[in-house]
């Protein structure tokens, strides 16, 4: 199947290739196609020739093992939208693990050969790839810091925060997503989202269901974060 | 940087920077070439190897010892990485602006590779050869933070250093005691929590058998059950 143009939009997004100008993301894109999987449906086995690599559009993929025992060892799991087996591309060129999809997926196939023989032939897209990873890397650097320096409340609160145009005293915020969503999104677990609502409930954070009402928005501010 | 003391790069050097997987199985020839000039430079503890924004001169491969990589993170330098021998330092921001996007700092006295970093761009990207190993450790790079970021969203503080201790030990069976390759501090940078964080989570895991000696060692009472204990949490 031919990718749409959604599909390459979408792809564009991937750090790997977040430095690139459009036309040469178009350039470096065209051979490329899309494939949709079903749970469980296998993308590639450990072992096969690395011909290409790919990246999420959506759904999620698993890269695992096989332990001795048979059971899969699940290395990585990657979502929208990224880039995987690139390394397999540009190294080895056989996939070190095997890849499944873990709930229904629509992936990039980016064939390896033409891919190479553009980076090949032009070393100013290749600079321009390792720019995208070293700002994937900065920002991985960055997201570190912040789950490093903040507790759980603390980035729950700058969150609710920045849900809010009010800079002073009540504001009423309703979350956008579900509160599974929202423990993802500020990278806690639902539990630990539980205890971080309790924690700024002293400080004048009420919720109700998505309804959030804040006592005193500067007070939390200065309390919380 | 404290005064460089020049030294020629002998065959035991060469060999260690096999360790780099962006020169692991080059030819020697092929390594003196990428590495032009570089000087071999032992350097105290505490110093400031590059800081934040400043434009790149130089790219580092850790010899021997460790060097806390650190961002700036609301108006606080903050700790992400201690990196150890074998990781090239200050390369990333070569591709994109010619700064260094990050800080660099000696954990304790350390012998550093200074590399002059404009010959080095430009071996890199006038040799696709290199140019595709330096794509290949770059994603494998950031495959291992990606990894880090989601297991510090979602595992526990205790989990993440039962992982840690399991992967130091090197095996999941049987009594182990253990080195900590770092003092504590820099064990819980290392893991991204704080000194009081690690203090609490080997007291969690002391009812798994993971018990602190007073030499500095660990010892796993039983790393199979601890293993079993992490797999089921």
């Amino acid at each position: 199947m031919s990718p749409n143009d959604t599909d390459r939009d979408r792809a564009g997004e991937a750090p790997l290739f977040l430095s690139l100008s459009p036309q040469e993301r178009r350039h470096l894109l065209a051979g490329a196609s899309a494939r949709d999987y079903g749970i469980g449906e296998t993308v590639f086995t450990e072992g096969d020739p690395a011909d290409r690599f790919f990246v999420v559009l959506e759904g999620r993929v698993n890269l695992f093992a096989l332990t001795a025992a048979g059971a899969q060892s699940v290395i990585e799991t990657f979502e929208p939208v990224t880039t995987f087996a690139e390394a397999a591309i540009f190294g080895a060129g056989i996939f070190p693990l095997t890849c499944e999809a873990v709930e229904p997926t629509r992936l990039l196939h980016v064939p390896a050969k033409p891919f190479l023989d553009h980076l090949a032939a032009d070393p100013g897209v290749t600079r321009r790839l390792l720019a995208g990873l070293a700002l994937w890397q900065a920002k991985l650097y960055h997201e570190i810091a912040t789950l490093k320096d903040h507790s759980p409340a603390v980035r729950l609160a700058a969150f609710l925060l920045s849900l809010t145009p009010v800079t002073d005293g009540p504001a009423q915020v309703h979350l956008p997503f579900p509160k599974a969503t929202l423990a993802s999104r500020i990278g806690i677990t639902p539990e630990s989202l539980s205890r971080a609502l309790a924690r700024l409930k002293p400080l004048g954070v009420d919720v109700q269901g998505r309804d959030i009402h804040i006592l005193d928005v500067s007070k939390l501010r200065k309390d919380a974060t | 940087m404290s005064d460089p003391n020049p030294s020629t790069l002998d065959r035991g050097v060469l060999a260690n920077l096999q360790l780099v997987p962006l020169f692991g199985g080059l030819s020697e020839a092929d390594l003196r070439a990428v590495l032009g000039d570089a000087r071999l430079v032992p350097v105290a503890a505490g110093t400031d190897l590059f800081e934040t924004g400043q434009a790149i001169d130089t790219v580092y491969v850790i010899v021997s010892g460790s060097v806390e990589v650190a961002v700036i993170e609301s108006g606080r330098r903050c700790v992400v990485e201690v990196a150890r021998i074998g990781a090239l330092l200050g390369d990333t921001g070569l591709f994109g602006d010619g700064r260094y996007p990050n800080g660099a700092r000696t954990a304790g006295a350390a012998t550093l590779l200074a590399i002059p970093a404009g010959p080095f761009l430009a071996q890199i990207l006038g040799r696709f050869d290199l140019a595709r190993r330096a794509l290949t450790a770059m994603s494998v790079r950031l495959r291992g933070l990606v990894t880090r970021v989601s297991e510090m969203k979602l595992k526990t503080a205790a989990h993440r250093l039962g992982d840690y201790l399991l992967a130091l030990a090197c095996t999941d069976q049987g009594q182990v005691t253990l080195r900590l390759p770092f003092e504590k501090r820099l064990v819980a940078e290392q893991l991204g929590m704080t000194p009081e964080t690690l203090s609490r989570a080997f007291a969690r895991l002391a009812p798994l058998g993971v018990e602190t000696r007073p030499d500095g060692t660990v010892l796993l009472a039983d790393a199979g059950c601890l293993a079993a204990a992490l797999e089921d949490a």
